[in-house]
């Protein structure tokens, strides 16, 4: 048997092969799997555009929610008319139901309103014992 | 070092930069690493198939290498070259395979090597004659470091200088290890 001597020029081969074609598929493999990474990249950015639109949507709503929820609010304040029309149209609202809210401030500023008070009581007292249908009035 | 390998060195340096950046450029991305595949893709199945010996295992182990690859250049810092640092990566992704399929089979790295090197007679893959087939029995018996210098010395016929950037070895132990590495194997091919 001649000695082997593999630092001359007889070289040994690996004796390694490919199926065919591989490089290509390979390539074509590896170029497949780099392209669902991007997919899901699109899936995420699309994601986030739904969370984007939803935050959006959010606030749009609020904005549009709370002025009118202060304007509802402040409806409360009902005018003097629309009051007077629903006691003018409630029956069982008379003076006593009336009188029972009535503040003592109430009273003191209803008359300065129309100038009753101490001294003009007797003016009052004398126009009424003056007046010929008091009885009717009062039970009135 | 004189001027022009100065300027030699340096544009290259700079093509592997504009090369870099078009890999990372979401435009430019596919195409270059369609680039890269085919400037790649040989060499290393060659240099990985050389470690694992099986067709099948080589296409999975490259397959891994070229995605840590895609996935990594953003990290890539351009300390080494770009085909030194695939090769570090492919002969990690071979030698962590190694690992596992001998750890699979409850047996020593060596053991699995050598059966892996025994089913070669049947690899439709593997059309070596008898002498190429005590070569890789030969080096099967040589210590690990020593088989991947002696198989990309002798195989991949990488320079020195190159195997040095890729297995961070000096090129003096690079040499010594595979005068080593001949030296047994032909005891090995004298003797069986």
């Amino acid at each position: 048997m001649k000695p082997f001597d593999l630092e001359n020029k007889n070289e040994i081969k690996s004796g390694f092969k490919v199926p065919e074609n591989y490089f290509e598929q390979f390539e074509a493999k590896m170029m497949a799997q780099i392209q669902p990474e991007k997919e899901t990249k699109v899936v995420s950015i699309f994601y986030r555009k739904q969370v984007w639109m939803s935050a959006i949507a959010a606030v749009v709503l609020l904005a549009i929610a709370i002025p009118v929820y202060f304007n509802m609010a402040n409806s409360n304040n009902l005018d003097a008319t629309t009051i007077e029309m629903y006691l003018s149209q409630q029956q069982g609202i008379g003076i006593t139901e009336l009188s029972k809210h009535l503040t003592d401030e109430d009273i003191v500023a209803l008359e300065q309103n129309l100038s009753i008070s101490e001294t003009n009581s007797d003016e009052v007292e004398a126009y009424l014992s003056e007046t010929e249908n008091l009885d009717y009035y009062i039970n009135e | 070092m004189n001027i022009f390998s100065l300027i030699i060195k340096f544009s290259i340096l700079q093509d592997e930069k504009a090369f870099i950046s078009e890999l990372l450029n979401p435009k430019t991305q596919n195409e270059a690493f369609r680039k890269l595949l085919q400037l790649y893709q040989k060499p290393l199945y060659y240099h990985i198939r050389n470690m694992v010996l099986s067709h099948d295992d080589a296409d999975d182990v490259l397959q891994n290498t070229f995605i840590k690859v895609f996935g990594n250049l953003k990290n890539f810092k351009g300390d080494s070259k770009l085909y030194s640092w695939m090769y570090r990566i492919a002969t990690n992704e071979a030698i962590t395979f190694m690992q596992q399929r001998a750890k699979k089979q409850g047996i020593s790295n060596e053991e699995a090597q050598q059966k892996a090197v025994n089913k070669l007679e049947s690899d439709v893959f593997f059309d070596g004659d008898e002498i190429q087939l005590k070569l890789q029995k030969a080096i099967a018996t040589l210590p690990e470091k020593q088989q991947l210098v002696f198989k990309m010395r002798y195989f991949e016929e990488l320079k020195y200088e190159e195997m040095s950037e890729i297995l961070e070895t000096s090129v003096g132990a690079l040499k010594a290890s595979y005068h080593i590495a001949v030296k047994k194997i032909e005891d090995f091919l004298h003797t069986h």
